[in-house]
């Protein structure tokens, strides 16, 4: 790749950020330099990092997945619940099976009733979020899977597993993306739907693949979720829906689909979560916080994230 | 005396020259035409006049004053208040708004800050008739046909009273009863002393409105010459220093000889609302047209057989029926596409080169025995051998195809189909707004790939482009065939005739 083209790929400029970021960490607040901090920061933006693959994939063909904070939670209910009676793995399975059905239902919803992306999935997210609140009564339910709590908890050569899975993730979905033919259709359908369609891409496959995918991703953050904190709530999704939706855009994607790459994503998980723990470490109120974060996102985006006008 | 002058303009884009020293003139009362290949600067030099771009060096006069000095900057809204409007091919209307509403687009006039649509309407009833347009300003202009929406655009030009109207290749989607309408308008802003500039493909066109023309050729001006002193040839010999005669490819010899078999038999075709009853038999080897006027259902008749359109009807591929409702069975059965439409459906144009060629291809290139993984390599090989054998001119195969001139887009758009061997290609509109060298090579092209084998669809709204490509022409009146012309018969004055017999027979 030629210097230019370096230049005008935004998913590059995700890491540059990112870099500048975390050497300005080093520099200017306590203790961003250890290795034990740098061990906990990619821990922690595992889990953003996992969903936010998932988001990718939909927002490359143009959607968006508005269900993923309750399909982390509705992964860990089902996970804690079924483990109690039937055994980890049954609980781990049941767990992902569900979430898949609900992209799939998602997806369906796309194709065959032509729900717009935003309305259907964040219909289904509240039905989902609805329906564990009536099942669980709002009450957290603690679980110890010893898997789990390995895979959340655990490290091998100083990595923590869940960066390890999070990596894996990333590098099985580069191959979905950018080198799979259906990562080919999903790009065209980001681009132009009338144009794919009378090209022969299968908008039916593409869609109910991506979306179960997404939703597949957004379960197993929920395991390890549970895994790391021991417990399943109702809400432990929530940070994650728009989180997630701004790592993609910050890790240079277009949010109207069709142009940027998957690895700009773990960027910009990594930054987000990097942001967020300055943020705690300079003792700013909670309000201040999300205050100061909002900023910084809206200053990253028009540093390069922002769309172009057309041409 | 001078309305608008060019002066020795010269601009560059990334280094390339685009145009060098160019000068010309535009005189009140005048028409003036600029003719020129795609590429050789048109475009440029009317986004110059109109504000969109500004030159690197030379100048540009309205009215006597320099347009792009002084503290404010020349803009396509200054242009306008000082008289300069514009119609270009690509619409630049609302869809989900009123042809009234459209019409009146930024200056809607208000009571009190109100906006009345009974105002509106009655201020656009003129405008639209007009230009020749009788619709009701309340319609939604997306409903309304390509040609009908280019009139609203022409009607929208004509709100501020210009003293400069530019009309760039706003007649391609015109029919000739509607670019009479846009030409009657010319002939009365002539009279009113008023000027235009129009840009067409068209040869006819030009001589039919323009005063004097302009050649333009690689970014400079070749020649300006009156009416009187020129001729089709002359022109045409300007812009591309190539004889005429050689602009058609020579038909199927075997027309009467070799009876194929059809590849692709339609009875009774029908498509609700857009035409019934339509007979045709694709044959391999043929390239058949479908002629009239313009929205006479032969769009939608493409569209079915490529199964985007929902019909009814018997097909037949090979003797044997077949369903075709989903462009996927369409392509599956071996029938390829080129749409009216390139820029929306044709192409993905802000996509590159590579990925619009392949994107049919998928399937050959990332086979499921490597797990759908595609295989940059022969991509790139396919890709190599479609830019080499269409002479698609791009900077790279990573190139975005909006990027591209409309004669290599639409060469894009009908490579991407040859790696899939189609049996049967559908083309519709295949050259508009494609400049004279570009619409001569993809002539030799669709009948290169006829004389392979390929059974080839054709709409057009080009005369003479049916007659001299066509094996056989069938010609579509109100959503039927009207007439079918074949051999000796297939000439332009019998395809008009038969296009206008069609209008008389079912208004008796």
């Amino acid at each position: 790749m030629s210097v230019a083209a370096l230049r005008d790929n935004r998913a590059v400029w995700a890491f540059g950020v990112l870099g500048v970021t975390w050497l300005a960490a080093i520099a200017f607040a306590n203790g961003f330099g250890t290795v034990s901090s740098v061990r906990y920061l990619v821990q922690t933006a595992s889990f953003l990092g996992i969903v936010a693959i998932g988001q990718t994939l939909v927002v490359m063909m143009s959607g968006i997945d508005l269900s993923v904070s309750a399909v982390v939670a509705l992964s860990a209910v089902v996970c804690a619940q079924v483990a109690s009676g039937s055994g980890g793995a049954a609980g781990i399975l049941v767990a992902l099976a569900a979430s898949v059905v609900v992209g799939l239902v998602n997806a369906a919803g796309l194709v065959w009733l032509r729900l717009p992306p935003m309305v259907m999935t964040l219909a289904t997210g509240t039905v989902i979020a609805g329906a564990l609140l009536i099942y669980t009564d709002g009450s957290p339910r603690s679980a110890r899977i010893p898997l789990l709590d390995t895979l959340a908890n655990g490290s091998v050569a100083g990595i923590p597993y869940a960066t390890v899975l999070w990596l894996a993730i990333a590098a099985a979905g580069v191959w979905l993306l950018h080198l799979s033919r259906l990562g080919r259709y999903a790009f065209a359908l980001g681009t132009s739907e009338p144009a794919s369609r009378a090209s022969g891409v299968p908008v039916p496959v593409t869609t109910l693949v991506m979306y179960a995918a997404c939703a597949l991703l957004a379960g197993v953050a929920g395991l390890v979720l549970l895994g790391f904190t021991g417990t399943s709530s109702l809400t432990m999704g929530s940070p994650y829906q728009l989180l997630s939706i701004a790592s993609v855009v910050l890790g240079g994607t277009s949010i109207l689909g069709g142009r940027g790459h998957l690895l700009g994503t773990v960027a910009g998980a990594l930054l987000l979560t990097l942001l967020t723990a300055l943020l705690a470490a300079w003792n700013l109120s909670e309000g201040l916080r999300q205050v100061t974060l909002g900023l910084l996102i809206i200053v990253l985006l028009l540093a390069y994230a922002r769309e172009r006008r057309t041409a | 005396m001078t309305l608008l002058s060019v002066e020795n303009v010269s601009k560059s884009f990334a280094g390339v020259r685009v145009l060098r020293d160019v000068s010309f003139d535009v005189r009140p009362g005048e028409v003036l035409g600029l003719v020129g290949e795609n590429g050789a600067g048109k475009s440029t030099v009317l986004s110059l006049i109109t504000g969109l771009l500004a030159p690197d060096a030379g100048t540009v006069r309205f009215d006597g004053a320099r347009v792009h000095s002084g503290i404010r900057a020349w803009s396509p809204h200054r242009a306008r208040a000082a008289g300069i409007a514009s119609v270009h091919q690509e619409l630049s209307l609302n869809p989900h708004q009123s042809v009234a509403e459209n019409v009146f687009l930024g200056a809607w006039p208000t009571r009190g800050g109100l906006v009345r649509h009974r105002d509106l309407v009655a201020r656009a009833r003129p405008l639209l008739s007009r230009v020749g347009l009788d619709v009701d300003p309340l319609t939604r202009a997306g409903r309304l046909p390509l040609g009908a929406q280019q009139l609203v655009e022409l009607a929208k030009a004509l709100t501020g009273d210009p003293r400069l109207l530019i009309l760039d290749e706003a007649t391609s989607a015109l029919d000739d009863d509607q670019v009479r309408a846009v030409f009657r308008v010319v002939d009365e802003l002539r009279a009113a002393g008023k000027s235009v500039v129009i840009v067409t493909h068209r040869m006819g066109e030009l001589f039919a409105v323009s005063d004097r023309m302009t050649v333009l050729k690689d970014g400079e001006v070749v020649a300006t010459r009156e009416r009187a002193a020129t001729d089709h040839d002359d022109l045409v010999k300007l812009m591309v220093g190539r004889e005429l005669s050689d602009m058609f490819p020579p038909k199927s010899k075997d027309t009467a000889a070799v009876p194929a078999e059809p590849v692709l038999t339609v009875r009774g075709l029908a498509v609700p609302g857009s035409c019934a009853g339509i007979d045709l038999d694709l044959v391999p080897g043929r390239v058949i047209g479908l002629g009239g006027l313009q929205g006479q259902g032969q769009r939608e008749v493409l569209r079915a057989l490529f199964g985007l359109r929902r019909h009814s009807g018997q097909i037949d591929m090979d003797g044997r029926p077949c369903r075709l409702a989903t462009p996927r069975e369409a392509i599956r059965r071996g029938i390829g596409y080129v749409p009216e439409d390139r820029k929306t459906e044709g192409l993905h144009i802000a996509h590159s080169v590579r990925a619009n060629l392949s994107l049919p291809s998928l399937r050959a290139l990332a086979p499921a025995r490597s797990l759908t993984t595609v295989s940059r390599r022969q991509e790139a090989r396919l890709v190599a051998g479609l830019v080499d054998s269409m002479r698609i001119k791009a900077s790279s195969p990573a190139q975005e195809v909006r990027r591209l001139s409309g004669g290599n887009q639409q060469k894009v758009a009908l490579a991407k189909w040859l790696p899939t061997k189609p049996r049967v290609l559908l083309l519709a509109e295949p050259t508009r707004g494609i400049d004279v060298g570009t619409k001569r090579q993809i002539y030799h092209h669709l009948r290169e790939l006829a004389d392979s084998g390929m059974a080839v669809l054709v709409t057009s709204g080009d005369t003479m482009e049916l007659v001299g490509l066509c094996d056989e022409v069938a010609v579509m009146y109100e959503g039927s065939i009207v007439d079918r012309l074949v051999g000796a018969e297939l000439t332009e004055e019998r395809l008009v005739h038969a296009s206008v017999v069609g209008q008389e027979v079912t208004h008796v």
